[in-house]
């Protein structure tokens, strides 16, 4: 019953605190909301990029185009081949009159440019489309040099764009990380700070507590408690207001985006990285209100 | 924490100072070889001017100054071997009463009083059951509600008292606790506190008010002067009861 009634004390004080210290409480709380929303949007961006990367890997496709002269039947016999080796999905055989249909097909207006000329000038050629844990680019360049043969004039495949492209999310991951801590760091400081304000203001109380026989903890408490609301709350409304942002700013966009990146839907942060965001808030909140706890009341004592 | 009654020295006293310095960082020696026994109920003037020690031997005896040499025994424990997580259950046998009240202003004087039973975890119910008890005690009743600012001096000091015995501590300490007050209003507090010795408290004074000590022959009256005992009542009545 003891412990209750500590606990009880303790957050009617944390409330009280919040109360009478309102501005500085939401100094902290709205810093520690300000970094987190900023974490959460890179993180909603990351999310959704890093996603459209996966369904891009999962297509990943390889143009193989034949030379001039090459006959059909050597382009059958190279088909089977190549179709024997592990990485590859599936394979197509393009031949030039399908080529010149799919072109004329995707682009009309080019009809009279090709009735001038007086043969079909695209190649036959090879679509193979890979394995789904053929991804990275390494892998899929590697693929294309094993599979080269004189038959072929120009092997394609999206190897340096998807390459640059995993470069600037590896980037934009390590770009998070620096962010993340640097404002958890932040976060930590002004909650720290805000804490400092309250336990000097009610150093007069924590000199008559000690003088009544106040345990440590009992002392320390409110304050630990309160950093923990500050960051919690700050977290979550963070939470709130990303998933506004979200909804009216992200999924309005996502036409337009869906058109880009080839994806139908954007995504929210799943449950657990929602759940780690609360976690963060509190530990943050914590680790903060637990510096300067231990920092200033050592002083006071 | 063994309880106070367990931990009384051989001799029964409350406090016992033997040989005790106290000198801080700068060189300045606060007390100097000081011997003093406690009686538990004994009520104890501590005298001298200002700069002789009294509130520096007070805060020794709740264990906010730690002796520099010598030994330090209240309630039987060595306070130079007492752990610092120990030290907030020493406090809840001793009830200290300052010059300028230690009141918080944004807490009504019935919180005020409470503090000292909530740190200890008792149950609401039973703090506001006690603290009505306590206040009347000391002629507070039905000024619980008001805060500090809309008391009286004297009504302020009365508070104090009333937070200080609210645990029903075996000590007492009061450092000038009618500094504040006129002549009467401090006379009034003086017979609150002999009150609180009489139940059983053993009290101690720290006051430089001579006319305050005169109205309580009864008392014993210790004197300090550059932080040494230079004299006391107690070895007075030793030597008259010898001769």
């Amino acid at each position: 019953m003891s412990a209750l009634h500590h606990a009880e004390h303790a957050v009617r004080r944390c409330l009280r605190n919040q109360v009478e210290f309102a501005f500085p409480s939401l100094i902290s709380t709205g810093v520690v909301l300000a970094s987190f929303l900023l974490v959460g949007v890179f993180g909603l961006i990351l999310l959704n990029l890093s996603s459209v990367m996966d369904r891009w890997g999962r297509d990943v496709q390889v143009y193989a185009y034949f030379a001039d002269g090459v006959g059909e039947e050597s382009c059958f016999r190279v088909k089977e081949e190549i179709e024997i080796h592990e990485e590859v999905a599936h394979i197509h055989y393009v031949s030039p009159e399908e080529a010149l249909e799919t072109f004329r097909r995707l682009i009309p207006e080019a009809d009279v440019l090709l009735a001038d000329l007086d043969r079909n000038p695209l190649p036959a050629s090879l679509e193979i489309r890979l394995q789904s844990d053929i991804r990275e680019p390494a892998q899929v360049a590697a693929f294309a040099s094993r599979i080269d043969r004189p038959e072929f004039l120009e092997i394609d495949y999206a190897g340096e764009w998807v390459s640059r492209f995993y470069t600037f999310l590896n980037l934009l991951k390590l770009s998070a990380v620096a962010m993340g801590t640097l404002l958890g760091l932040a976060c930590i400081v002004i909650v720290a700070n805000t804490i400092q304000l309250t336990i000097w203001a009610r150093r007069e109380e924590i000199e008559v507590l000690r003088l009544v026989g106040a345990s440590n903890r009992f002392i320390e408490a409110p304050f630990l408690l309160e950093g923990v609301m500050q960051g919690l709350l700050g977290s979550a409304l963070s939470l709130g207001l990303l998933w506004a942002l979200y909804h009216f700013v992200f999924v309005g966009m996502q036409e337009s985006l869906g058109l880009i990146a080839g994806t139908r839907m954007l995504s929210f942060l799943p449950p657990p990285v929602v759940a780690l965001f609360l976690l963060a808030g509190i530990c943050l909140g914590l680790l903060g209100s637990w510096l300067s706890v231990t920092r200033i009341l050592d002083r006071l004592r | 924490m063994k309880p106070l009654e367990q931990g009384l020295s051989r001799d029964s006293s409350v406090v016992v100072f033997d040989d005790v310095d106290k000198r801080y960082g700068d060189g300045t020696a606060a007390l100097r070889g000081v011997g003093l026994s406690l009686s538990p109920a004994e009520f104890c003037f501590i005298t001298g001017p200002s700069g002789a020690g009294k509130s520096t031997l007070l805060r020794m005896i709740y264990a906010a100054e730690r002796a520099t040499a010598g030994v330090v025994h209240v309630a039987g424990h060595d306070l130079a071997r007492l752990k610092p997580r120990s030290i907030p259950f020493l406090r809840r046998n001793i009830g200290v009463v300052f010059q300028d009240f230690k009141l918080l202003p944004s807490r009504t004087a019935a919180a005020n009083v409470a503090i000292g039973l909530e740190v200890q975890g008792i149950s609401p119910r039973r703090i506001r059951s006690r603290v009505r008890q306590v206040l009347a005690q000391v002629g507070l009743a039905g000024r619980g509600h008001l805060k500090p600012g809309s008391l009286s001096g004297g009504e302020q000091q009365r508070v104090a008292v009333a937070r200080a015995i609210i645990n029903e501590p075996a000590i007492v300490l009061a450092d000038e606790p009618t500094g504040n007050l006129d002549a009467d209003l401090g006379y009034e507090i003086m017979e609150l506190l002999e009150r609180v010795n009489r139940r059983g408290a053993t009290l101690v004074v720290a006051t430089h008010d001579m006319d305050l000590v005169h109205r309580f022959p009864e008392a014993r009256h210790v004197q300090l002067e550059g932080g040494r005992i230079v004299a006391d009542s107690a070895d007075d009545e030793d030597e008259e009861t010898a001769g």
